[in-house]
Formats: C-alpha cells, sequence, structure tokens
C-alpha cells in the first residue's frame, strides 16, 4: 500500500527529469504530427499560453523602461546628493532655524561634504519693459554653489556671486531669458528687471536645464536668481527651510547623513535636521520598481496557470480520444514510460509554440506600449528567455497528470475502447 | 515454445468472483497454427490476452520461451511482448495519422531502432504481405483487406516467436479473409512463428492444424489435422 503510493512521486519526478532529455526528434517529429492533426484545438489551447506569457513580458518590460524613466531624473542629478530640510523647532517662543553662514561652515567643517547650498524663495512678479514677464518666474536668492551642485550652464555671462554681497544683479533662466527677448530685448544681458520697485541688472543667461525635484523643486529655466544677501535685504522674516549638499567622493551617504546631523547638532543646539540621500531614495525607488515588476509578473502568471490548465485539458481529451493508440502502443511493446514520455513531449512542444508566440507578441505589445508613450523602447530578455523556460515547464507540469493517466491505462482496456 | 499449465483466471464483479478459466493447460509449438473457437463471453479472448502478456492470469504457470512470466515486472513485460509476440486485431488497430510503412515499423520504435533501420525493415515487412507499393498511404486511403495486411506486418515486423491474432478475418469478406489465412499459413510453414487465431469462422478453423475450443473454462484440443498450406 505505501509503496503504491509512494510510487506516484517518483514517476512525477522521473518524467519530469526525462522530459527534458526525451525531447528526442521522433518523438518531437511524432507531437508535432498529432498537433496539427487537431490543429484548431491546438491553437484554442494556446491561447491561454500565448496571452499569459506575452503578458508577463509586455508588462515586464514596460515596467522596466518606467522604472528606468523614474530613475533617471534622480540619476541625472548624481547619486551624491544630500537633501536636508529643517524641522520647524520652537524652544521658548523663538523658531529656531539656520543661516547663511551655517551652510558655509559645513563645507569647511564636515569633511564628509564638499559643496553645500541654501536659498531663499523671494516671491514677487518680476516685470520687464513695465510688463509682468509671463509664466510668472520664481525669484531665489542664491549662490554659486547652489548653481555648481545642480550642474547649471551659463549660456553667457556669470551666476550670481557671494561676492555680490546686496549688489542688484540677477541671473535670468533659459525660459525667462527668452521671454524678455520676446518683449523686444537685444542682448538680454545687461537689461534690468524690475522687482519690488527696485531693478535689477541681468549678469547673466543660463542654458536650458532639467527640472531638479530631489530635496529642491527648482524650475532653473522658469527662475530668476539673485544674490543672496541681496534676496536677504528684500525678504527679511524668510526662513531658510532647505539645503542641497554634495557628498565627498567616496563618502557612504548614511555616513555623510550621520555628519550633517551632528554638525547641525552642535552649531544650533535643539534644531532638528531632516537628511535624505539620493542614493537611498533611488534605492527604495528601484526596490518599489521591482516589486511593482514582480506584481506584474505574478499577475502574468495566473494567465499562465489558467493557460496550462487549458493545455491540461487539451491533453485529457487526446489521452481519452487515444485510448486505442495508447493501448496498441503498449501491445507492441512500448513500456509505460514511452507512453508519458510521448505525451509529455506533446504538451511541452505544444507550450513552446505557445512560448514563442507569446514571447514575439509581448515584444510586439511592449513596442506598441513605448511608442504609444514615446519612452524608448526595450524589451527584457531576461523575461524572453524566462518566458520560453517557463511556458516548457508549464508543459511538463500540466502535460504529467494527462501523461501519467495515459501511461497507467490497462492496454486491454484502451485496446477494447 | 508457449506453456500454460493450470491457468486461472477470475473476476471480481462486485460481490460475485466469476471464474473464466478454470485450470487451462496448452502448449503451443512454433510451426503452430492453432485456432480457439468457442461462444461469446467463453474466455477465449482472456486467454489470448493471457498468452499475450496483456493480462496476467489469477494462478497457474506460463512460460514463453522458456521464461516464467509472472515475475516480470510491467517494464519486463512490455519488452517480451515487443521482442516474442505479434499481435492482429478484428479491427487492425492501426494509428490513423502514420502511413502503411509507419505502422509496420512501430514495434522497432520501442527497440530504440535507428529511423533509417526502422524504414528499410517496414519496407521489407510490407513487401512479405504484399504492400510494398503502399508504403506511403495512411489507414483511410486503404481497404481493410490491406489494412489487415499492413497490421500483419507490424505483426511480424520484430520477428516474433507468435502471431496472436483475434479475429483476423472478421471485418474482411470471406476472399480477402482467405488471403489472410494464406498469409498465415505461409509464416508457419515457411517463417516457423507460431499463429493463434481465435475466431468464431469455421472456415479460419478448418484452415488451421490445430483447432482448439474453450468451454466452461477449459481449453479441449480436437486431434490434430494434418493439413498443408496449400489445402483448403
Amino acid at each position: 500500500m505505501s509503496t503504491k503510493r509512494g510510487a506516484y512521486p517518483r514517476h512525477l519526478i522521473r518524467a519530469s527529469g526525462a522530459a527534458v532529455t526525451v525531447l528526442s526528434r521522433t518523438n518531437v517529429k511524432e507531437a508535432l504530427a498529432s498537433l496539427a492533426s487537431i490543429r484548431g484545438r491546438s491553437i484554442l489551447a494556446l491561447v491561454g499560453i500565448v496571452v499569459g506569457i506575452g503578458s508577463v513580458i509586455a508588462m515586464v518590460s514596460t515596467g522596466e523602461v518606467v522604472k528606468g524613466e523614474a530613475l533617471k531624473q534622480f540619476e541625472g542629478l548624481g547619486t551624491d546628493i544630500l537633501a536636508i530640510r529643517r524641522v520647524h523647532t520652537r524652544v521658548r517662543g523663538r523658531t529656531l532655524n539656520f543661516s547663511a553662514a551655517d551652510v558655509r561652515d559645513l563645507v569647511l567643517e564636515t569633511p564628509e561634504i564638499v559643496a553645500a547650498a541654501t536659498w531663499l524663495d523671494v516671491g514677487g512678479d518680476p516685470m520687464y519693459a513695465g510688463k509682468a514677464i509671463p509664466n510668472q518666474p520664481i525669484v531665489l536668492g542664491a549662490t554659486e554653489s547652489l548653481a555648481g551642485i545642480n550642474g547649471l550652464e551659463l549660456a553667457a555671462g556669470r551666476f550670481v556671486s557671494h561676492l555680490d554681497l546686496h549688489q542688484r544683479f540677477c541671473v535670468l533662466g533659459d525660459g525667462v531669458a527668452r521671454a524678455i527677448s520676446r518683449a523686444g530685448a537685444g542682448t538680454v544681458l545687461g537689461e534690468n528687471i524690475r522687482l519690488n520697485g527696485r531693478l535689477y541688472s541681468v549678469v547673466g543667461v543660463l542654458r536650458p536645464a532639467e527640472t531638479r525635484r530631489f530635496g529642491q523643486d527648482l524650475r532653473p529655466d522658469d527662475t530668476v536668481f539673485i544674490p543672496l544677501e541681496a534676496a536677504r535685504r528684500v525678504a527679511t522674516d524668510t526662513p531658510f527651510r532647505r539645503i542641497v549638499a554634495r557628498i565627498a567622493p567616496g563618502v557612504l551617504p548614511e555616513a555623510a547623513t550621520e555628519a550633517v546631523v551632528s554638525y547641525f547638532h552642535h552649531r544650533v543646539p535643539g534644531l532638528r535636521m531632516e537628511v535624505t540621500a539620493a542614493q537611498q531614495l533611488i534605492d527604495r525607488m528601484r526596490n518599489q520598481g521591482q516589486l511593482f515588476t514582480l506584481l506584474l509578473a505574478a499577475v502574468g502568471s495566473i494567465s499562465l496557470i489558467v493557460g496550462g490548465v487549458g493545455v491540461m485539458n487539451l491533453m485529457l481529451i487526446s489521452v481519452s480520444e487515444r485510448r486505442a493508440e495508447i493501448g496498441l502502443r503498449r501491445a507492441v511493446g512500448a513500456r509505460r514510460r514511452d507512453i508519458r514520455q510521448q505525451f509529455v513531449t506533446e504538451s511541452v512542444v505544444l507550450c513552446l509554440l505557445g512560448g514563442a508566440l507569446g514571447v514575439l507578441a509581448g515584444a510586439a505589445a511592449s513596442l506598441g506600449i513605448c511608442l504609444f508613450a514615446g519612452w524608448p523602447f526595450s524589451v527584457s530578455v531576461t523575461a524572453m528567455v524566462m518566458g520560453v523556460g517557463v511556458s516548457s515547464g508549464i508543459g511538463v507540469a500540466f502535460g504529467l497528470y494527462p501523461a501519467h493517466k495515459a501511461s497507467r491505462l490497462e492496454p486491454i482496456a484502451a485496446l477494447r475502447s | 515454445m508457449i506453456r500454460l499449465e493450470d491457468i486461472r483466471k477470475s473476476y471480481r464483479v462486485g460481490p460475485v468472483t466469476v471464474e473464466v478459466l478454470n485450470g487451462v493447460s496448452l502448449d503451443v509449438h512454433e510451426g503452430d497454427l492453432l485456432s480457439i473457437m468457442g461462444p461469446s463471453g467463453c474466455g477465449k479472448s482472456t486467454l489470448m490476452n493471457i498468452i499475450g502478456l496483456l493480462d496476467r492470469p489469477t494462478s497457474g504457470a506460463y512460460f514463453l520461451n522458456g521464461r516464467e512470466a509472472s515475475g516480470m515486472n510491467d517494464d519486463e513485460v512490455s519488452a517480451v511482448r515487443n521482442a516474442s509476440i505479434g499481435f492482429v486485431f478484428q479491427s487492425f488497430h492501426l494509428l490513423p495519422r502514420l502511413t502503411a510503412a509507419q505502422n509496420a515499423g512501430l514495434p522497432l520504435i520501442y527497440r530504440r531502432e535507428p529511423e533509417g533501420r526502422v524504414r528499410r525493415l517496414a519496407l521489407e515487412a510490407l513487401d512479405r504481405v504484399g504492400m510494398a507499393d503502399r508504403a506511403g498511404h495512411r489507414p483511410n486511403q486503404l481497404s481493410g483487406g490491406q489494412q489487415q495486411r499492413v497490421a500483419v506486418a507490424r505483426a511480424i515486423i520484430g520477428e516474433p516467436s507468435v502471431v496472436l491474432a483475434d479475429e483476423p478475418t472478421g471485418a474482411l469478406d470471406p476472399d480477402t479473409g482467405a488471403e489472410i489465412m494464406d498469409m498465415f499459413e505461409r509464416l508457419c510453414s515457411e517463417q516457423r512463428m507460431a499463429v493463434v487465431i481465435v475466431t468464431h469462422s469455421p472456415e479460419v478453423s478448418e484452415r488451421c492444424r490445430r483447432r482448439a475450443r474453450v468451454e466452461d473454462g477449459l481449453v479441449h484440443e480436437e486431434g490434430r489435422v494434418p493439413t498443408t498450406p496449400d489445402q483448403g
């Protein structure tokens, strides 16, 4: 009794191993012929596999593309950036904050940090030639380190400098420069921008630059930069809120974070600073992306299981329709193992066909999605290889039971039918 | 070559045990042409299945070429069927997807013979049954008699010791049936194979040198009637 019960899994194990090695030419040829003879049904049974493999490949590929697009923004900024945010803290009725000098000294006193910048949002509508500049540019008080950390490049002139102190100079983002040049300025350099009733002369114009979100919400194209000291004078009550810093080469983000926290702990006792490393954020995003991809793959796998059940159903029908054939093959000397291999081969061949079609369908679908969304097309080779592997696995897994059933048929009973 | 000793076979149908074979003893020698007759349900098919190793007796001993069959496992039984026994059925049992040559060559596939050799031997076997010119035809392109010839080719391709034929002429007209019987006679006299035929037909039985009847689960053999292949 116990041996009989134990025999079943042993057969399964043996058959699953053998199914791979015994894709002999004769077997495969016979399988193809037999599947071709029930073409219509084979195709129907394949739909599940094709859709399953296809959707997994399309989903995984698209997921990778989306992940890549999302990461690009962050990685463009560099992975060595820290975003530092003041946590609003009041001590004995007074709000604690850091100063521009604290930021300057952060670089001098913390070897883990090579550059740091803070900025001040001045507000107000800058005007040119008596009219408001379109798109409502932002006015920021800044230093040259902000340009350095963000890799802002100049099209003409120079950036504002801490040496400008409170002189009324300004540097225009590409969008702002275009706007005033449309409004009649010949060379933008040297023109005057009116801000809160005072004139600021343009000393520099930036090249077009990407929006920086990480820790800054900086849109350089639509920004007017003025010297930080000058901004301080205009916006006297506006507190500093944030700092961006660049980590020294070779220093781990965790170590730099700790150094910054400890610096402010000593510098402004009681002030709490929240530090986020770009690398950590990127890692987190990447992990989330992986999870997302996995989720998509799991959803696709469900349709694969449905496909597998379709194949199993086809094989079960095939076995019961071919009882006479099975009986005859047994009569002329086929062992149970031969019968099992014949049917597993058939199921594997069927699923491989489905897998191949699925890979094509999946690649075509992701091409379509990428074209539609305007993303760069790429298809996950891993997913394609896995698709073919998984489909042959499904062939074995869902073919074993019907094949096992076929092999257990008694030859006389099978021949009588 | 074949020796049955006190073979019994019973089936359990619900609570009732039905005795089909009740102690059958029988010898078949090479070159024998033996017919087995008997009313429907008398157990002649069961006897055939036991001789053909498709079924196992409840008790008794069965020797095939000196080997006792009851101790063999399923793989060994399959190998012995493949090597020593050829089957011919009333309904031919050809595989519809395969050509005549592929059908005839089927037993050799399970001997792991190389493809080219299988094909060559299949053509030879078809030639022996006069079907060489139909090698590429599928069963549905052949008449009943032609199909049965292909089935005979399949039965003899592996040079078995014994060919077991279950109503081989049952689905054929008398003339075609007679041709099949001619072939069996030649196999016995020329190839020294043994042929055992289960039949209802007195004409078929009359052409066999040995005749047996199964009645009440026992085999009664008539006295040997000497015949030559071209008689009857």
